[in-house]
């Protein structure tokens, strides 16, 4: 008994002393808070920071995943004591930026034109890049393959048009499935929106939210609905368009790269497959896109600002990315050259995802117009369950715009 | 208990009187003193700062050590949502929404308790402890498992649907967990009454929604989150009132008995009143419970049934943590408009159904 | 449903018998309502991603289990796991939830549930009786001061309360997470509701023979209350064992100290693939617990532990 006691004390002695010497430089601590994902994710967040603490002996990283990011990162903000390296959605980016939390990137940011222009700007403000994508979601059209094979069509094309898509939903409509699964949500139909040459606002800063090419837009997103082509996902007993997707119900939908690994996991039967959103009458293409970026805190200081700054970019730089695309999960990296690495891991046939990166628009509403964003809300609500029709739906959304600029100016 | 059964009359005096009254004083405040205390730093001060903030215009994010953190913007939060700013239709459709779910929820889920508590603590009954168990599940299975089965049952093919078709002619299936129609307006629809029939007065427009669609009535779609309300808060209401059941001495039924009176008379004349105070209780906190619904709209609605869902409570979410640019302050002004709702509603409560019960 | 006389006439009887066997089969039918979701929830918990979505909705386990992933890594198709109302069941979702943080998290959850139970026993039952029988200036303003904490939605109070409890030093501790839940107004109000029921006579009797407040408090109406009590034991260990909200505001910070709900939420990921094995053991780990609790402390809700000897 007594001789464990003294072993005890021994040992207590020596690891003191060990963490005294130690502690002569001091690795240099960087805290890092994201949010949870999914769980093959998680771990994957997991291993890079195991991987960056072992490249660097110098900086030890203290990451916590939170369980509701969104309030939690808001409490430490409002505290002023937040971590050094944090992430930042693409719609929180405007006021996070504007409240004076992120750190200018520009020059810190390693290799930042390989980023596609799209992630580029999404996290930019006045001409300045704040922050590295870490990875990205893009919208396609997924269709099944069964459902086009029994209606006897062809699949989804290179040059299929809106008209293309019209006549496929038509043909696929059958007692127990529609052709289209289209949610009442302004970031669906607003792929179509961007690709038909509308923008919220035009070259002169007004408001183009209730221009022709936007009101024909919703209107054909619509017409699969009012035709009886399409419906709503909660009108096919789902909670969302992958869903209704997945069941069968639909036999094409518009959503992400995050339905890759619900769809092969919940519906490993199902036979689908994905092109890109078809060509608007404007003749261009359009998609949104959906990032994240790892932002350094403006707090972040000296030696702890060049260790933030050196964590954020081994997370998100050429071989950052390229572990994001071995680990190949739903999201894909944020660099064009490893895009194609992606698709090897994760397979040639999600490539319409990758693709529109190309051309693909973060939809975000700029500082200040909360409320516009919120009618852009309502208006798509009232247009997709027939309370209103489309023109006066998108006018009323854009006065609320217009209303704000005046009140700005 | 030996003391209680002692109720000899003593001619107390003056002094000892003055004595009492004091002595009463200082264990009232000691025992209620820890409460308060906590009371007062973790829940009126957080209070204090959110009525301070809703006079400003801080975001939430911008770190109040900053210098720039905030500006007073007096009452414009208000206004914009309360008076008639952009966000006025918004918030009085949450307003609308709200009641209509009080309205619905609070006696429905007062009476079922109450009567399902009476059956569990009735003497005769076999495997009490397995009803009281099976009746109060409903109230601790997770919210995930709640809209899990929600979505599954009322599902247009789903469980609901088919037994009603089974026992309604020429039923037809009922889009349970979309319909936006207000029940009320399907209700004279089947009248002929259209808002085409009222009258013009239909489309005059209180806080920018027509008068029309304020007497809609909750629509199907949040008459079946009512309905799921009442399905998982039944429970813990029932153990309150199987509480207070037990405080009942069953002397009182056995001299009914003799008397000769049913069981239906018995529950009437004696389980109901005894049971007043607790009734009131059981009301008082439905009502402020349920004015501040959140988690079953939260987990149950979906984009096309927002507008005749969202809560009150859900639109202070949405604005302090959700969309373009989430603001904490409009939160925190919505909330202390919704606080004092539901304090002119309690006292409302306390004075029209509370009759004598006032005190409690 | 009140079948209790004994002396009628045959007739009666046998119509009362009839009633009273309808009610049963009726009690037994809404009981059966009442647990269905969660007998599906460990059904279903049992069954991978695809034969969760199968309909109809097998409930009935074989003896076969299997996993969710094939050789290849792929995961198995609904038809592999199930057979009409049979589904060979799949431990995958318990397994993943095993993680070497579960017993942590499990111990935080019974540790924290446990002492604030504990606590709100005592300040509950302490306030609830000093609003419901002493008089003193500021009863009635501390009452209502008690019912205004509950109506004021508590999103807009996490800002608010953490900024506190920074400034306090209480942030990611067991202590800050304790003190906050220590009271709490509906337990106060569910007490002093139950206080207000028992007749005053018996106090007054206690109070002759010279026993001061407290005593009567601790001594003779205490123990009265155990069903309220009892109420309150459920209600706050069943709060606290799924409190997200506060324990997120309070311990999250320190990963050490997460409870269940906080672990869960975690390992079950946000965003669309909705890992329902995942998700649904992690709601049968959670809600057994309860159950277990709810089933022991009803039996104290027993009649006639009280004053039965005095005339209403």
């Amino acid at each position: 008994m007594l001789n464990r006691v003294r072993l005890i004390v021994a040992v207590a002695l020596l690891a003191t002393i060990a963490s005294l010497t130690v502690a002569q430089d001091d690795p240099i601590v960087v805290r890092v808070w994201t949010g949870s994902s999914s769980p093959v994710e998680n771990e994957f967040k997991e291993t890079q920071v195991a991987a960056f603490e072992e490249a660097n002996p110098d900086i030890d990283i203290d990451l916590l995943i939170s369980p509701d990011y969104g309030t939690q990162i808001r409490a430490a903000f409002a505290s002023g004591d937040y971590p050094e390296v944090f992430t930042v959605g693409q719609f929180d980016f405007p006021t996070w930026q504007n409240d004076g939390l992120l750190a200018l990137g520009n020059d810190n940011i390693e290799n930042a034109d390989d980023i596609y222009a799209g992630l580029r700007d999404a996290f930019s403000a006045d001409g300045n890049l704040y922050c590295p994508a870490k990875d990205f979601s893009n919208l396609a059209l997924l269709y099944n393959i069964d459902a086009f094979e029994a209606a006897g069509i062809d699949l989804p094309t290179e040059d299929w048009t809106w008209d293309d898509m019209f006549a496929a939903a038509e043909a696929t409509t059958t007692e127990e499935m529609v052709g289209f699964s289209a949610a009442a949500d302004k970031f669906r139909w607003m792929a179509f929106f961007y690709a038909n040459g509308a923008e919220l606002f035009d070259e002169d800063g007004a408001v183009a939210f209730d221009s022709d090419v936007a009101i024909e837009s919703l209107e054909f997103y619509q017409s699969f609905v009012t035709e009886g082509f399409g419906a709503l996902p909660g009108d096919l007993n789902a909670g969302w368009n992958g869903e209704a997707f997945g069941q069968g119900s639909a036999a094409m939908t518009i959503e992400g790269n995050w339905a890759i690994g619900y769809l092969n996991d919940t519906f490993p039967d199902l036979n689908w497959g994905v092109a890109e959103l078809p060509i608007a009458p404007s003749g261009e293409r359009g998609t949104l896109t959906f990032a994240e970026c790892w932002a350094v805190s403006s707090r972040a200081e000296g030696d702890l600002a060049d260790a933030a700054w050196r964590v954020a970019n081994f997370f998100t730089n050429e071989e950052g990315a390229t572990q994001v695309a071995e680990a190949g999960f739903g999201v894909m990296p944020a660099r064009t050259s490893v895009g194609s690495l992606w698709l090897e891991t994760i397979g040639e046939q999600y490539s319409a995802f990758v693709d529109g990166a190309e051309y693909a628009i973060a939809p975000i509403f700029p500082l200040g117009f909360a409320d516009f964003d919120a009618a852009a809300n309502e208006a798509t609500q009232l247009v997709m369950t027939g309370e209103e029709d489309v023109a006066d739906a998108l006018e009323e959304a854009a006065e609320v715009a217009r209303e704000i600029q005046e009140e700005m100016e | 208990m030996a003391e209680a059964n002692a109720s000899r009359p003593t001619k107390a005096n003056a002094t000892s009187r003055q004595d009492q009254k004091q002595a009463d004083a200082i264990t009232g405040l000691t025992l209620v003193a820890p409460a308060v205390i906590i009371f007062v730093v973790f829940l009126i001060v957080p209070l204090i700062m959110a009525l301070y903030f809703s006079f400003t215009n801080w975001s939430g994010t911008r770190p109040l050590d900053q210098p720039d953190a905030y500006e007073f913007v007096g009452f414009d939060n208000y206004e914009r949502w309360v008076v008639d700013g952009r966000r006025v239709d918004d918030f009085y459709r949450a307003v609308r929404n709200t009641v209509y779910y009080v309205i619905g929820v609070v006696p429905i889920q007062t009476a079922l308790a109450l009567v399902l508590a009476v059956i569990v603590n009735q003497k005769w009954l076999r495997a009490k402890s397995f009803f009281r168990t099976a009746f109060y599940f409903p109230s601790i299975t997770s919210s995930i498992v709640v809209s899990f089965i929600f979505l599954f049952m009322f599902s247009t093919g789903g469980p609901i649907n088919a037994v009603l078709d089974a026992i309604v002619p020429n039923y037809e299936n009922i889009a349970w967990t979309t319909n936006n129609d207000g029940i009320f307006h399907l209700l004279i629809g089947n009248f002929g009454i259209t808002e085409d029939t009222v009258g013009l007065w239909a489309e005059a427009e209180i806080f920018d929604i027509e008068v029309w669609d304020w007497i809609a009535g909750p629509s199907v779609a949040l008459t079946t989150i009512m309905a799921l309300a009442v399905w998982t808060t039944t429970g813990t209401l029932m153990v309150v009132y199987l509480a207070a059941l037990q405080g009942i001495p069953s002397s009182v039924y056995e001299a009914a008995e003799i008397d000769g009176a049913s069981g239906f008379e018995m529950f009437r004349g004696i389980t109901l009143p005894l049971l007043a105070p607790t009734t009131f209780f059981v009301i008082t906190v439905g009502l402020i419970g349920t004015f501040q619904v959140f988690d079953q709209i939260y987990v149950l609605q979906n984009d096309q049934t927002a507008r005749t869902t969202t809560s009150v409570a859900y639109l202070v979410y949405a604005t302090a943590f959700e969309g373009t640019s989430p603001n904490l302050a409009e939160a925190s002004a919505i909330a202390i408009v919704l606080f004092i709702i539901i304090f002119i509603a309690t006292i409302l409560q306390r004075t029209f159904v509370g009759g004598d019960q006032a005190n409690t | 449903m009140t079948n209790q006389t004994s002396q009628s006439s045959e007739g009666m009887s046998t119509l009362r018998r009839i009633l009273g066997i309808l009610g049963f089969g009726f009690l037994i039918f809404f009981a059966i309502v009442q647990i269905t979701p969660f007998v599906l929830t460990i059904a279903n918990s049992f069954k991978c991603d695809a034969a969760v979505e199968n309909r109809p909705m097998p409930f009935i386990p074989t003896f076969n289990t299997v996993s969710c992933r094939d050789d290849a890594g792929e995961f198995i198709s609904a038809d592999e796991q199930v057979n009409g109302i049979f589904f060979n069941p799949s431990l995958d979702g318990y397994r993943r939830i095993l993680t070497d943080q579960l017993p942590r998290w499990t111990f935080n959850t019974a540790f924290l549930s446990i002492v604030v139970t504990i606590l709100r026993l005592i300040f509950d039952s302490a306030a609830g009786y000093s609003l419901a029988r002493l008089n003193y200036v500021g009863n009635r303003a501390i009452f209502f001061l008690i019912l205004g904490t509950m109506m004021i939605p508590g999103v807009v109070l996490l800002i608010p309360r953490f900024l506190l409890l920074k400034e306090m030093g209480l942030l990611n501790t067991y202590q800050g997470y304790i003190i906050v839940l220590s009271v709490d107004a509906f337990g106060i109000l569910l007490m002093k509701q139950f206080f207000e029921s028992i007749p005053k006579e018996i106090e007054e009797a206690a109070m002759v023979d010279g026993a001061s407040r407290f005593t009567i408090f601790a001594r003779i109406v205490l123990p009265m209350a155990t069903p309220a009590l009892t109420a309150l034991t459920i209600f706050s260990f069943q709060g606290n064992w799924n409190n997200f909200m506060d324990a997120l505001i309070i311990l999250g910070g320190n990963a050490d100290l997460y409870n269940l709900p906080l672990g869960l939420t975690i390992l079950r990921g946000s965003g669309q693939d909705i890992q329902y094995d995942l998700v649904l053991a992690g709601s049968v780990i959670t809600t057994l617990p309860m159950a277990v609790i709810f089933l022991f402390f009803q039996r104290y809700f027993v009649e006639g532990v009280s004053y039965s000897g005095l005339k209403g």
